[in-house]
């Protein structure tokens, strides 16, 4: 049981990442940009955050590095992209231990994803 | 009196004298040297005459002296003496008679005792003293002499005669052969001298005709052609004619060379001259620079870059410290492809301008001897390929999220589904009703590409049909509805109660109506309004989106409608889009004779008015309906 921060403008993606999380016994908390998402951070207790890059507001990219450089959090992070730059995302998060996950995503593996790196962050 | 004189004075004055007075001359001359050698002749025959005369008349007074003869006969002396006489002294007879006449003595012989005869005038003439007759008949070309002297003896009267007749012939015949000599040789002498004349005179009209020539043309170096003599062909004037033709090839040799020294002044000094004006219209930077950076020409693109202006930089160096951003980014290529020893190595770089524009910057080294610092810098603007490349790359990255945002639901939905680890049937109901929704809008944004492929290659075709907008409208509504309400966007369609079937592409304009929906909806804030209306009138059907809106820039109202084009505010940067929708949008409606119109204030919102003809006009030419 852990309380993971969704950050995702389109609201199908955010509801089906919803319902997996829920079933698999997990607290949702749902943003639909990276502003949103960063003041849920603030308030804290989050032990992940599942964020899109492509956001109005604040890109996933800016929240990253917001937190990790600013804010100094640590907790696990998965990224989200439909984009085909993968190369230079890959680049642009080097260092900011981030698990990056290419869209159309398998729901059930993103899941695998999350347990994953909770269990091993318990560890 | 006057008139006789100035026409003298225009006579003497004259170029040329005229051949009529030349020959009066000549003639005269000649008459006179005739006449004076005659004159001359005569005289001098005349006293040779008298003097050869005067002579024999002395041998023969002497020769009478010496006749011993007496009445009986002639002494044999004096026959022996007769003859020696007529041969030194060209007598051709030579006799002695008496009283009586009868012949003493004579050289002929037979004539001796005879009685003289002929010349009777003369010969009855008992002369006391000398005397000489010329004698009338000696015949042509003859001249002779008779002398008669009386032979004296003592104080006696004179009994006997001694008469001679001398041929005269001979020392005139030598003064014949001395005149006629003379006359040769005066002869020889006119000859010469007229032979000198006529050169001298050819020569003398030659020079006075081009002292004529000169002295009477205006502009001398534009009328050489004038000065030419062609009318003679003695040596001075050919002379004369070659130094002309000299003279006007060297005047086109000077021309030419001015011709090709304004060229070149025209090349090397920025104005004037048509390659320096024509250079100026091309849209490219074109520098020569010559070592140390000086600037020996440059166009006007590349002045107008480096910010020289004005009408012509006498001095610009590369190393002038007032030269613009851009020239300076240029200057800086320039200076990187400056190699070893300064030697100039080609080289190609794209610049960033100030105003965003791109510049393509070449050196291209002049490769002439001892010139190798020398080159030509080429400045290409190729901002709109930059342009054009940055868009197509954004487009290309745009459509894979575009395409993969509807993907990634449907596979996620499906695998949810597929995995049986939901029997919620609520959950089951959105899962399709998910993956329908976003399969219509893949198959929308598939249209969208095909639509832009097809415009791009020219292969479009509507296939038309009588469709109800009416019914169509309300289907594209149905479809963003729920994007309305996520936004909290008042969705409102506002449709005449009855209108009549439409001859279009529904499918196409389907597309178009979803383009300025979800135009609208992804431009329109929380609470904003988007009302679509459609109307008939005047020969035509208008169906409006207007939106209350972040509205569009005036400036950007054309921009928008260009391929892979969208507005620089930041509000629109913010949302993702492929630049594409209002293109395809306008194409289509186009190709249904069509237009598209928008009315549109920034920060006030947008109307994008879709107007097509009720009968389809003039399609375009890759349209073909079924």
């Amino acid at each position: 049981m852990a309380k993971i921060l969704l950050a995702e403008d389109d609201a199908h993606v955010m509801r089906l990442m919803s319902i997996w999380l829920e079933r698999n016994g997990h607290e949702v908390v749902e943003t639909r940009n990276g502003a949103e998402a960063r003041t849920q951070l603030e308030g804290g207790g989050i032990d992940c955050l599942v964020t899109d890059i492509n956001m109005p507001v604040l890109n996933g990219l800016e929240l990253v590095r917001w937190m990790r450089d600013e804010a100094g959090l640590d907790m696990p992070v998965i990224m989200l992209s439909a984009r085909c730059d993968q190369q230079k995302i890959d680049k642009s998060l080097e260092g900011y231990r981030v698990s990056l996950h290419a869209k159309p995503f398998s729901p059930s593996r993103l899941i695998s994803e999350i347990e994953g790196l909770l269990t091993a962050r318990i560890d | 009196m006057g008139r006789i004189l100035s026409r003298f004075r225009a006579f003497w004055s004259a170029e040329e004298i005229p051949r009529w007075f030349g020959l009066s001359l000549l003639v005269l001359f000649i008459g006179a040297v005739g006449a004076v050698s005659y004159y001359a002749y005569r005289h001098s025959r005349d006293y040779a005459f008298a003097q050869t005369t005067h002579a024999s008349e002395d041998a023969l007074d002497l020769l009478a002296g010496l006749i011993r003869t007496d009445s009986q006969g002639a002494d044999p002396v004096d026959q022996t003496l007769l003859h020696r006489f007529a041969r030194s002294q060209r007598c051709s007879e030579l006799r002695i008679y008496d009283r009586d006449l009868r012949v003493i003595a004579s050289l002929l012989s037979s004539e001796t005792g005879q009685t003289l005869r002929s010349r009777s005038e003369l010969a009855q003439a008992r002369p006391a003293d000398l005397i000489s007759s010329t004698l009338s008949d000696a015949g042509p070309n003859r001249r002779q002499v008779l002398v008669r002297v009386p032979v004296r003896s003592g104080g006696n009267p004179p009994q006997h005669y001694l008469e001679a007749v001398f041929d005269l012939d001979g020392p005139i015949a030598l003064l014949n052969l001395l005149q006629a000599g003379s006359l040769l040789i005066a002869l020889v002498g006119i000859t010469a001298l007229l032979a000198v004349y006529h050169r001298l005179r050819t020569q003398f009209r030659s020079v006075a005709r081009i002292a004529g020539n000169l002295s009477d043309a205006e502009n001398v170096e534009d009328r050489l052609e004038d000065l030419r003599i062609n009318d003679t062909q003695d040596a001075l004037a050919t002379g004369w004619n070659s130094l002309l033709d000299l003279a006007i090839s060297l005047k086109e040799e000077v021309a030419r060379s001015a011709a090709s020294t304004e060229l070149l002044t025209a090349i090397s000094t920025n104005a004037g001259g048509e390659l320096a004006e024509a250079m100026g219209t091309v849209p490219l930077g074109v520098m020569l620079l010559a070592e140390q950076g000086e600037v020996c020409y440059a166009n006007a693109m590349i002045r107008r870059l480096f910010g020289w202006d004005g009408e012509v930089a006498s001095i610009m160096a590369l190393s002038d410290d007032k030269i613009s951003a851009d020239g300076a980014a240029v200057a800086e290529v320039v200076r990187s492809a400056q190699g070893v020893a300064g030697a100039m190595r080609a080289t190609e770089r794209r610049i960033e301008g100030a105003d965003g524009s791109y510049y393509n910057v070449q050196v291209v080294p002049v490769l002439t001897q001892r010139q190798l610092r020398r080159c030509v810098v080429l400045v290409l603007d190729v901002s709109q390929q930059v342009r054009a490349d940055v868009a197509r790359e954004e487009f290309v990255s745009q459509v894979t999220h575009e395409l993969r945002t509807p993907l990634t639901n449907i596979r996620a939905y499906a695998e949810t589904l597929s995995s049986g680890m939901f029997d919620d049937p609520k959950v089951i109901t959105e899962c399709y009703n998910v993956i329908t929704k976003e399969t219509r809008r893949l198959s929308r944004l598939i249209e969208d590409i095909l639509s832009i492929s097809q415009l791009e290659v020219g292969t479009m075709q509507l296939v038309l049909d009588q469709v109800d907008l009416r019914e169509l409208i309300t289907e594209c509504v149905r479809d963003v509805r729920g994007i309305a309400e996520s936004k909290e966007i008042d969705l409102q369609v506002v449709l005449p109660p009855k209108l009549d079937p439409v001859r279009l592409d529904r499918d196409k304009i389907a597309v178009v109506i979803n383009n300025l929906l979800g135009n609208a909806l992804k431009y329109s804030r929380s609470g904003a309004q988007v009302v679509v209306s459609c109307k008939a009138n005047e020969g035509e059907v208008r169906l409006s989106v207007k939106d209350t809106g972040i509205g569009i820039d005036e400036k950007d109202h054309d921009r928008i409608f260009e391929k892979f084009q969208r507005s620089d505010d930041p509000d629109v940067q913010g949302e993702t889009g492929t630049g594409i929708g209002l293109t395809t949008a306008r194409e289509i409606v186009r190709h249904h004779g069509g237009d598209i119109s928008l009315l549109s204030k920034k920060g006030e919102g947008s109307t994008f008015t879709v107007h097509l003809p009720l009968e389809k006009r003039a399609a375009a030419p890759s349209t073909a309906a079924r």
